[in-house]
């Protein structure tokens, strides 16, 4: 796989949101405004990137046992630097993600990312996948942004867009139209690539990488059985 | 008693983690498929919601609010704590309760990462709730998960049977679903304000 | 042995983590304290201009305040003479804290009201109190508020709003006394 590839795999192919289904918390939340929903995704990326880079570079290092408190220290590491340095220059947008930008460290994607790809690959590799992955969230965040704000408050950014700011649908702004449209965007997904693009119809606990302990989990429950 | 039903029943269903403020969503869509999965998963979301608030709450006011501000420590310092609890309980519960452990055990370690635990923690903090509140408050968010949980995995296993557009199969019907259900939570608002506001 | 020796690996590399961590985290917060503590305080200042634009400059009261009073700040005129008093105040809503900031003239009487946080409130029904139509009922007001009508399906979010604003009037005739 070359570097290209490997940055726009998470642009479309395994979209983190609409695809892998990760992340869904903040994708819900955070998508009542684009302006809100793009800071998400920069802060997410930029937490996505560096933590994917420390990882990468400490994987000789940390032991297999520790491996996931020591990933969620560095994660909860980064994101507290992400916020305080929101918190001082661009102080409107860390309110309007308030307690979201906190979360971004249980943030699936991110967890996943560092179990999945970061502890097998090099440094750069790990960079460009974590910004490729970063931005598909981006990507998807501002997309369902873009459709609940305009069509649920008749704005854009902020501006108001003329006939969609006289007759706005409220109810998409709220936690019912979030779930809706998110379930319409996965749906057309399904139709544009006509249900390849979706490997895992089923939502199970296996299929969440991002709970960090795949193995341990799966593991578990086969020992139930 | 009045206030204690307010703080519980407010947190439990108008600010209902899951449905209304998108908290843990994951093991909403991922473990409500079966009533008795569900269920597991619900009560041992409660016990760690109220486990870590009543760690959490003093760690902040204690330790990290004290003379010397390490409040910038907060998330890490509560994930972290969050972490080893979950690790604890389950090595508590496999060494004492065996049979809760076989039942619940499954479900522990996929709640570190839950958000809802996280989040219930700090919002306590951010909204300055003194112990007592805190504490209910958790109670009531871990019991508004489980009632979340109970009613979708209902209305899953109906969906279950339906047929939909083919598109819409798994997951996005799922979530269309939900969507309905959490417009039912929105009418429980006006009645908690009737009942509390006079 | 090895195994003994895994464990001790194991703690040592995650203290280190933690350390390390610990240190960025100081180091960022140094940088960015002094900035957001400004910024704040810019915010704040902006804030009480806006309700009391004739006042040149304000001295803060910190002494006797009653509970829930955030902050407490005498306006004074160009000329030296008191042109009103900005209190802020909290209360407890719906979901959690709210926060109102009143400014109130010597008079006894309400300039303006400013809705500062509402964020734990129902968007659609208690956090209405963050439109003008709501606020805006408060000016020329004195402190019995009997000309304020509460929001429909909203009366705990009202009620407490109500609730800052009184205990914004109990902590006027405090704040009226330091500034003799």
């Amino acid at each position: 796989m070359t570097k290209l590839q490997n940055l726009l795999k998470g642009l479309i192919k395994e979209n983190p949101v609409l695809v892998l289904v990760l992340g869904t918390c903040p994708t819900l939340a955070i998508s009542t405004s684009v302006t809100a929903a793009f800071g998400m995704g920069i802060a997410a990326t930029v937490v996505l990137i560096l933590s994917n880079m420390a990882i990468s570079a400490l994987r000789k290092v940390i032991p297999d046992t520790v491996r996931i408190p020591c990933y969620i220290t560095v994660i909860a590491g980064f994101v507290t630097i992400v916020e305080l340095v929101m918190e001082a220059y661009t102080y409107e947008l860390y309110q309007s993600l308030g307690v979201y930008l906190a979360l971004i460290v249980v943030n699936c994607i991110i967890l996943g990312r560092a179990e999945m790809y970061a502890n097998k690959h090099g440094v750069v590799d790990s960079a460009i996948d974590g910004l490729g992955m970063g931005l598909g969230f981006t990507l998807a965040l501002c997309a369902m942004a873009t459709i609940r704000e305009i069509l649920g408050a008749g704005t854009f950014c902020g501006m108001p867009i003329p006939w969609f700011n006289d007759n706005p649908i409220g109810i998409l702004t709220m936690a019912p139209g979030g779930f809706f449209v998110f379930g319409c965007m996965i749906a057309l997904v399904n139709k544009i690539t006509k249900g390849k693009a979706i490997t895992k119809k089923e939502f199970g606990c296996a299929a969440c990488p991002g709970c960090g302990k795949v193995g341990s989990c799966s593991g578990k429950e086969e020992a139930a059985k | 008693m009045k206030t204690v039903l307010f703080v519980i029943l407010t947190a439990a269903i108008t600010n209902n983690y899951v449905l209304v403020k998108f908290l843990g969503i994951c093991p909403f869509l991922g473990v409500s498929k079966k009533l008795d999965q569900a269920t597991g998963m619900s009560i041992a979301v409660i016990f760690v919601e109220v486990l870590a608030t009543a760690v959490t709450w003093p760690i902040y006011h204690l330790l990290l609010a004290g003379k010397v501000d390490f409040t910038y420590m907060e998330t890490v310092v509560f994930i972290l704590v969050i972490a080893a609890l979950v690790q604890l309980v389950e090595i508590v519960l496999k060494r004492y309760i065996p049979s809760l452990h076989k039942a619940l055990g499954v479900y522990l370690p996929l709640i570190t990462t839950n958000c809802g635990v996280l989040g219930v923690t700090m919002n306590n903090i951010s909204d300055g709730l003194n112990y007592g509140d805190s504490l209910l408050t958790a109670l009531g968010c871990g019991l508004g998960f489980f009632m979340a949980m109970v009613i979708f995995s209902g209305v899953r296993s109906r969906v279950e049977d339906a047929e939909p557009p083919k598109s819409f199969e798994g997951l996005p019907i799922t979530l269309v679903s939900a969507s309905i259900v959490s417009l039912s939570f929105f009418g429980f608002s006006g009645v908690l304000d009737r009942l509390f506001g006079g | 042995m090895s195994e003994k020796q895994g464990i001790i690996k194991a703690v040592v590399v995650l203290v280190v983590i933690c350390l390390v961590i610990s240190g960025a985290l100081a180091v960022v917060n140094s940088f960015t304290a002094p900035v957001s503590a400004a910024n704040a305080e810019a915010r704040e200042t902006a804030a009480r201009q806006e309700l009391i634009p004739e006042a040149g400059s304000f001295e803060q009261v910190t002494d006797g305040l009653p509970e829930n009073v955030l902050s407490a700040y005498v306006g004074k005129a160009a000329d030296g003479s008191v042109a009103g008093y900005v209190i802020t105040t909290s209360g407890k809503g719906f979901g959690g804290t709210i926060q109102v900031m009143v400014a109130i003239s010597p008079e006894g009487t309400i300039l303006r009201c400013k809705t500062l946080d509402v964020s734990s409130e129902t968007k659609t029904l208690g956090g209405q109190t963050a439109n003008e139509s709501y606020y805006g009922q408060y000016e020329g007001q004195d402190s019995s508020l009997s000309g304020v009508q509460a929001i429909s399906g909203a009366t705990i979010t009202s009620t407490a709003y109500k609730g800052c604003v009184q205990t914004a009037f109990a902590a006027y005739e405090t704040v009226k006394e330091a500034a003799k």
